[in-house]
């Protein structure tokens, strides 16, 4: 009953590009509250460390099976995304 | 007058009961991935839990015995053991998830992992309640829990569409990805309407000493306690479909959930949320350590009562104590908080059949209820939610398979 209820079937690589760009999107606000002083660092380093755990996971999460050419692409763009995102949140962590 | 100060304790108790770590993830990630479409689950979910509420606490006001006691009672010790069971399973799972709650709005808080926050959040609780009686227990993490008031406030100011709100109060088609929309469905109503409330809600009237005369309590108790705490995980669900669905943000880890309120109520916002996220867990993970306790000891005849020094009823403190150290476990040794929490949920749903069903047959058991047994509005209802029970869980694990990645 455990094992059945702990099973989801993996992502596809729709998915996989949503929860990157949430991401993206999650850090880019974490970024704009930590400026605003709404939140505090070792908050914003939490959601940096979660986040760089999600942009390594990505692959993983995709696998071995064939993605979309037009997908593919999207796919490199939103990780550039984030990983762009994820150096303007490390510059903010660094300021303080 | 005594009893107008029982009813308001209960609506805010109610808060702990229904705003727990399940809640908080579910409704934060319906919000954030389908708006308000999912609103209607919520309110599916509160109408179940009062209706189950009211029936356990007027059987155990009527009757003198708790909803526990019954059911082995009257349908047998080999019956008992399936609902035992399947019951100590779901609420193992739900105090393990409490616990990381708990443990991961500590790191929220200081950036200490949630491994370190696990055993001494096992040990307060367990310390409340190796110290404590029950109303320390039910009125302390209750009064702690209106905290959680912050969630209407943010509602409120970020202006939500009232009109678009209202319509999803109804069930609608998935806007978008069908299997998750229903997954996420049917984690709220495993969220909302979890056996250990109603068990712990039937035991805590035996404690408190409920007779016959309390019967107007428990009714006012169980629907507006509802409504107060279903309120809340509303408005957390409008908070999230305001705050993260126009930003494309879902919530994939409970980090996220720091970011909720800040958009309205700025810093305070912030460690409001931490504050909630910590009260109601907290306050979750001693009920249902103590449900945990009262199951057992009511199912095996042993003495129980909170209000007992350990001494009196050594294997319901050894139940708790035993339960709430093994809980620990899973955060300590670093599972993932959400993912624990997701499979909880669907689990307590696929659950609920062994609890909900033997009630119909107990509110219509004239040797137990006497004249004040369920009339035909309220058999029918709870027909309703049997059906339901049964559609959840034959639909949990699949949905879990399509939807829960």
């Amino acid at each position: 009953m455990l094992g059945a209820a702990g099973c989801s079937r993996a992502p596809d690589a729709r998915q996989v590009l949503d929860g990157v760009r949430s991401w993206t999107a999650t850090v880019r606000f974490a970024a704009d509250e930590l400026r605003s002083g709404a939140t505090t660092a070792a908050y914003s380093a939490e959601i940096r460390d979660a986040a760089r755990r999600a942009l390594a996971a990505s692959p993983r999460q995709l696998g071995d099976r064939p993605v979309p050419a037009d997908t593919a692409e999207q796919m490199r763009s939103a990780t550039d995304s984030l990983a762009t995102a994820l150096r303007l949140l490390d510059a903010e962590l660094a300021a303080r | 007058m005594k009893k107008w100060g029982e009813i308001a304790l209960g609506v805010v108790t109610s808060v702990g009961g229904f705003l727990e770590v399940g809640s908080i993830a579910t409704s934060a990630q319906a919000g954030a991935e389908y708006g308000y479409q999912l609103a209607w689950a919520v309110l599916l979910g509160l109408a179940g839990l009062a209706l189950l509420m009211e029936m356990s606490g007027r059987l155990a006001a009527v009757s003198g015995r708790s909803y526990a006691d019954l059911l082995r009672e009257r349908f047998g010790f080999r019956f008992f053991v399936i609902p035992l069971f399947a019951v100590l399973l779901v609420s193992f799972l739900v105090l393990a998830s409490e616990i990381a709650g708990v443990a991961v709005a500590m790191q929220m808080a200081t950036g200490i992992a949630i491994r370190w926050w696990a055993i001494p959040v096992a040990l307060l609780g367990w310390i409340l309640l190796w110290r404590g009686t029950f109303s320390i227990v039910e009125q302390g993490t209750a009064a702690l829990g209106l905290v959680a008031i912050v969630f209407a406030v943010g509602a409120w100011k970020l202006h939500p569409q009232w009109g678009a709100l209202g319509s999803a109060l109804l069930p609608s088609n998935a806007s978008h990805d069908p299997p998750r929309y229903w997954y996420l469905a049917v984690s709220i109503l495993g969220a909302s309407i979890s056996p250990y409330l109603y068990l712990f809600y039937s035991a805590g009237a035996i404690e408190d000493g409920w007779t016959r005369d309390y019967l107007v309590v428990n009714r006012v108790t169980a629907w507006l306690g509802n409504l107060f705490g279903g309120g809340l995980n509303l408005a957390l669900l409008v908070v999230a479909a305001v705050v993260f669905a126009p930003r494309h943000i879902h919530v994939d880890a409970y980090e996220q959930v720091g970011l909720l309120l800040t958009s309205p109520l700025g810093r305070a916002g912030f460690w409001l949320v931490i504050a909630s996220l910590c009260v109601t867990c907290f306050g979750a993970t001693v009920e249902i350590t103590l449900a945990i306790a009262y199951l057992l000891a009511q199912g095996f005849g042993w003495p129980w009562s909170e209000n007992f020094p350990p001494c009196r009823d050594a294997r319901f403190s050894l139940s708790y104590t035993v339960a709430i150290a093994m809980a620990a476990v899973p955060a300590s040794l670093g599972a993932d908080p959400l993912a624990l929490t997701n499979v909880s949920m669907a689990l307590t749903a696929a659950s609920l059949p062994v609890t909900v069903i033997p009630l119909l047959v107990l509110m219509n058991d004239s040797d137990v209820m006497d004249k004040r047994g369920n009339g035909w509005a309220t058999n029918l209802a709870l027909v309703v939610l049997s059906a339901l029970s049964i559609v959840l869980l034959v639909a949990a694990f699949p949905l879990q398979y399509l939807g829960g990645g």
